[in-house]
């Protein structure tokens, strides 16, 4: 199956040097109610586009045609690669597909599986993010690509593996494809100009292959790599702020009833990216505002890896509450995978509740708040008992969750977030249990200019799982941070900068 | 440890389909079901295994304290278990049959082991060797 470990942070990398490669740029014309600097416009909006005579150009990515046929031959490929590869060159036995697997599969009763957390929580959704691309590339929206994933995993667990389908992996591979998809579908638009020519327009057009495979096979078989035409709108959002953070790491662990204790000292680095306008593009389409973070740090500890962290919210829609303005219910879709010393969690979710704007653009103070109920589709939550031979070591189960936070931003130096996330999962399928995770962090930034940054963080983080047969296990972590800041490519003169 | 398969029924049967019902079967000859128990050294293969529900039950002489289990099973539906008991009839493992992975018993007292095949409702292959050995700290 795709399973790079890495990709995570090599996509992070790719998406952010198209920005920084963009230089200096022109005044915002949005709205003077979130002034957004002139250095957070992509190169493709505003008035500098002007500058060229694009207006002239051709836009045929403006309103692409639905290629279903092309769409439909894509997801094919995208399952038979993976399939041949493993029934042929690794001459795998559940990729021994046949007429008879293909009517057990049918006939018997789906069964979760034990695979690693890594292979279910990131590789699954990842694949199906190459399902929903398969659509969203070949001329379909965000909501008509988004029944591709369900379908593309409801082919492969039925045909595409000899093993009894598995209700966890068509779960994360669907609602993770959809988040991760579109994810991927805009930063590669970032990633991406028509406008370029010469070895811009290369890197562009590499940078965006490797965010979205599919529709960079796309424009290579439709010779859409080369050639001058106009930007759609929608390939560059109103406003964008990426946060790189590289410093120190600490984390201690204690468990009750099990007497056991760690401590962690590593390195980190964090990235975050807000696309998109957190309060004005809530309303706007699918994934209009996205938050992206991820997070690598080293050396790993015990059963974590390198990627700590990736985590999307991507908004669904929102609607304003009261007359001010400031604030609006809110929908996102989430995807989440946490493995780090202290914290195993993965899941796909959505997400409801009220999002505010509080101060004047301009001002020296601004904020931004959040409450949040959070459904749980599916959760992967660290398991005390649950110890299987495949690897894996977590609770599978659905849930509900609460986000309280709250960010501001004052004299445009001090720079603090303060957030609580509770989930509660109940297990049905690992060992008995329900759990329930507190977690509240801290991450306070002091900008020194507005490109360069110190900042300190800490996180508490608690896990009690109650168990049916087993003792009882509360875990508790303290996590501190102390990390150098590079706003790219500028600090942002507002605090909606990203939802907190 | 109790393991938690609700949602095979729940969850699942909500998310796509409720497999149909299948009458259970028995091992028979198209099974080719082959016993290879010496002193030390156990083994049992059986195929096309479809949707049986039975337990198969051996003696097996380990002369050492614990078993390397070799699992080369192929069982993608239904519920098989291995259970092992060690001479004192204390439980040494209990585990599904997986596909190419090693696994190895709790310590145990060497003698008459006994090895049970709990299937209910399986589809697959069985392929597993167990070796006794006593470990050297």
């Amino acid at each position: 199956m795709w399973s790079p470990r890495y990709l995570a942070g090599l996509c992070t990398v790719v998406a952010v040097a198209p920005l920084t490669a963009q230089g200096p740029q022109p005044a915002s014309r949005l709205t003077p109610g979130l002034s957004v600097p002139a250095a957070w416009i992509p190169a493709a909006i505003g008035p500098a586009d002007t500058a060229r005579p694009r207006d002239s150009l051709p836009c045929p990515d403006c309103h692409p045609p639905k290629r279903f046929w092309a769409g439909f031959g894509e997801l094919m490929l995208v399952q038979l690669i993976p399939h041949s590869v493993n029934a042929t060159l690794r001459g795998a036995v559940w990729a021994d597909v046949s007429i008879a697997s293909i009517r057990n599969n049918l006939a018997y009763p789906w069964q979760w599986d034990d695979n690693q957390f890594l292979n279910n929580q990131f590789s699954h959704p990842y694949h199906g993010s190459l399902y929903f691309n398969a659509a969203r590339t070949n001329g379909y929206d965000f909501w008509e690509s988004f029944a591709w994933p369900f379908a593309g995993s409801l082919m492969w667990e039925i045909a595409g593996e000899a093993w009894a389908p598995a209700p966890n992996d068509f779960l994360n591979t669907s609602f993770g494809g959809v988040a991760l998809g579109e994810t991927f579908y805009r930063l590669s638009s970032l990633a991406l100009d028509n406008t370029a020519t010469g070895s811009e327009r290369t890197w562009r057009e590499i940078g965006g292959f490797v965010l979205n495979p599919i529709r960079g096979f796309n424009r290579l078989v439709r010779g859409e790599t080369h050639g001058v035409s106009a930007n759609p709108p929608d390939w560059r959002p109103s406003k964008i702020v990426g946060v790189l953070d590289a410093g120190y790491r600490s984390t201690a662990t204690t468990y009750s009833s099990l007497g056991s204790e760690s401590a962690a000292d590593q390195w980190d680095l964090g990235f975050s990216l807000s696309y998109g306008d957190p309060v004005k593009d809530l309303s706007g389409k699918p994934f209009s505002y996205f938050m992206m973070t991820a997070e690598l740090a080293g050396p790993a500890v015990d059963s974590a890896r390198r990627l700590n962290r990736l985590s999307v919210r991507g908004s669904l829609g929102a609607w304003p509450v009261g007359g001010s303005g400031r604030h609006q219910f809110a929908l996102s879709l989430g995807y989440d995978y946490y493995s780090n010393p202290a914290v195993e969690y993965g899941g796909q979710s959505v997400q409801a509740g009220l999002v505010s704007l509080f101060g004047s653009p301009g001002s020296d103070f601004q904020a931004q708040t959040a409450v949040m109920l959070n459904g749980i589709i599916i959760g992967a939550t660290q398991s005390d008992y649950y110890r299987a031979l495949e690897g894996r070591n977590y609770d599978y189960g659905p849930g509900a969750g609460v986000t309280v936070a709250g960010r501001v931003l004052y004299k445009r130096h001090l720079d603090a977030t303060l957030a609580y996330n509770g989930i509660w999962t109940y297990t049905v399928d690992g060992a008995e249990s329900s759990h329930f995770q507190n977690a509240v962090r801290l991450d306070a930034r002091y900008w020194l200019n507005d490109r360069l940054g110190l900042g300190l963080g800490t996180a508490f983080y608690e896990r009690q799982s109650d168990y049916r047969d087993q003792p009882d296990v509360t875990e508790r972590a303290s996590i501190f941070r102390a990390f150098v800041s590079t706003a790219i490519p500028r600090l942002p003169q507002s605090a909606a900068g990203e939802q907190p | 440890m109790r393991i938690r398969r609700r949602g095979r029924a729940g969850l699942a049967a909500v998310i796509v389909m409720v497999g149909c019902s299948v009458p259970s079967e028995s091992l028979g000859p198209g099974n080719h079901v082959t016993v290879t128990n010496l002193v030390g050294h156990f083994q049992l293969t059986a195929d096309n295994i479809q949707n049986v529900t039975t337990t198969l039950t051996f003696t097996w002489q380990n002369p050492g304290t614990v078993a390397e289990i070799d699992h080369q099973s192929f069982m993608p539906h239904g519920s098989t278990l291995l259970i092992i008991r060690d001479a004192a009839d204390s439980l040494r493992y209990e585990g599904k049959l997986l596909y190419q992975l090693e696994d190895r018993t709790a310590a145990g007292v060497p003698g008459e082991w006994t090895v049970t095949f709990s299937l209910d409702e399986s589809v697959g292959d069985i392929d597993v060797t167990l070796e006794g050995l006593t470990p050297v700290d």
